[in-house]
């Protein structure tokens, strides 16, 4: 049974209608951002727009930052570990700060470099020094997930391919076969 | 997100037990993938620089494919291209017909199943879900799936904080149930040969 031309056409639009209202929800929570929420005594988790907006707020509070480390530098008679992160949008820098690295380190330091994406639990310090003073770190390796994902996406091509057909004229998939018969 | 290899092989597992076959089990496959086929745009993105593209457009696409309102969505969109029933013409043909005597509720209860996972919609959809359940484990702390998107307070984001994306434990896991299935799966192939 074919999909009716009208039905496809609803179809799309509430598609387009999700991607443009996911766009606007996007751009709005980084140009308008809310206030950020908890539950529980646990830290807040916050982006840089959020941190930037409502620093007041999150004066002295625990925080959970995911950016992306640059400028990272270590300071081996201090043993302070420090990198910045900063908002792509705005003029807006933040300072991560780790005392007694070698002690209470979970990484050696040279596992984190310029440009990794990290997980930054710490204490909020933006608005008195422009810094999160950090207590725990993890770094994210995303190139093993895309590694990985290759290897999905091959299968998939290959599934697709073996029971679809595919009529690129109509952009249309349709089963290779049905009722065990082999369709023209 | 754990890797769609994982997703794949959590997929298979819950393919073998609703026994979802063939041309459909494909599709159901594909809606566990569904949620990240955006990732391409953010892989653009960075291979050519640009960020604030992420931020303003393949970030917000990928968190908003990744709640319930995006399964639907993006299932909705992929339908279009596919048959709208997957059902066998000759209904007879149905691999899901169930031998012997059982009561009659359990065999209505299997016809409806067949019926609903003749649609490619049903098994997108379904495929999304299974994708952000397995999506939720991730997460320690910090992070988890906005199921209810576009609620977006904490107490709304949700995680069971089992590993961090980016590692493979996801696989570890389902790797041993994954086995499991693909046994069950050569042992019901090899009766069905031999009847």
């Amino acid at each position: 049974m074919k999909t009716p031309k009208h039905d496809k056409a609803v179809k799309a639009a509430v598609f387009a209608a999700f991607v443009f209202f996911s766009i606007a929800a996007g751009i709005s929570w980084n140009y308008f951002p809310t206030p950020p929420t908890r539950v529980d005594g646990e830290p807040y988790s916050v982006s840089l727009s959020q941190l930037r907006d409502y620093a007041a707020e999150m004066e002295g509070q625990p925080v959970i930052i995911m950016p992306n480390a640059r400028n990272v530098s270590f300071n081996t008679t201090s043993d302070i570990l420090t990198f910045q992160t900063s908002h792509i949008l705005f003029d807006f820098t933040v300072t991560i700060v780790y005392y007694n690295w070698t002690e209470n380190g979970t990484y050696p330091v040279g596992q984190l470099e310029n440009g990794s994406s990290v997980v930054v639990t710490g204490i909020c310090r933006v608005e008195s020094a422009g810094s999160i003073v950090g207590t725990r770190i993890v770094i994210l390796l995303p190139e093993n997930v895309y590694v990985a994902s290759i290897g999905g996406l091959a299968i998939i091509v290959v599934l697709v391919l073996v029971y679809f057909k595919i009529d690129f004229k109509k952009l249309a998939i349709t089963r290779k076969t049905r009722d065990g018969v082999k369709r023209p | 997100m754990p890797d769609w290899f994982a997703h794949i092989m959590l997929a298979v597992i819950v393919a073998t037990c609703l026994r979802i076959t063939g041309a459909k089990r494909v599709l159901f496959i594909i809606g566990n993938v569904m949620p990240d086929f955006v990732r391409f745009l953010i892989i653009i993105g960075n291979a050519l620089d640009l960020q604030t593209f992420n931020v303003l457009v393949s970030g917000p696409i990928n968190s908003g494919s990744h709640t319930l309102l995006g399964v639907f969505a993006y299932a909705l969109f992929i339908s279009i291209f596919f048959d709208r029933s997957l059902a066998p013409v000759n209904p007879a043909a149905s691999p899901l017909e169930i031998q012997g005597e059982h009561p009659a509720f359990a065999r209505a209860l299997v016809a409806r199943w067949t019926r609903a996972t003749d649609s490619p919609l049903f098994l997108l959809v379904a495929g999304g879900i299974v994708h952000l359940f397995l999506d939720t484990f991730m997460w320690p702390y910090g992070g988890g799936l906005y199921w209810l998107y576009p609620i977006t307070h904490a107490a709304f984001r949700w995680s069971f904080g089992a590993w961090w994306p980016s590692t493979y434990e996801a696989i570890m896991v389902l790797a041993p149930f994954f086995i499991a299935a693909v046994v069950v799966e050569c042992i019901l192939v090899m009766r069905k040969k031999k009847l």
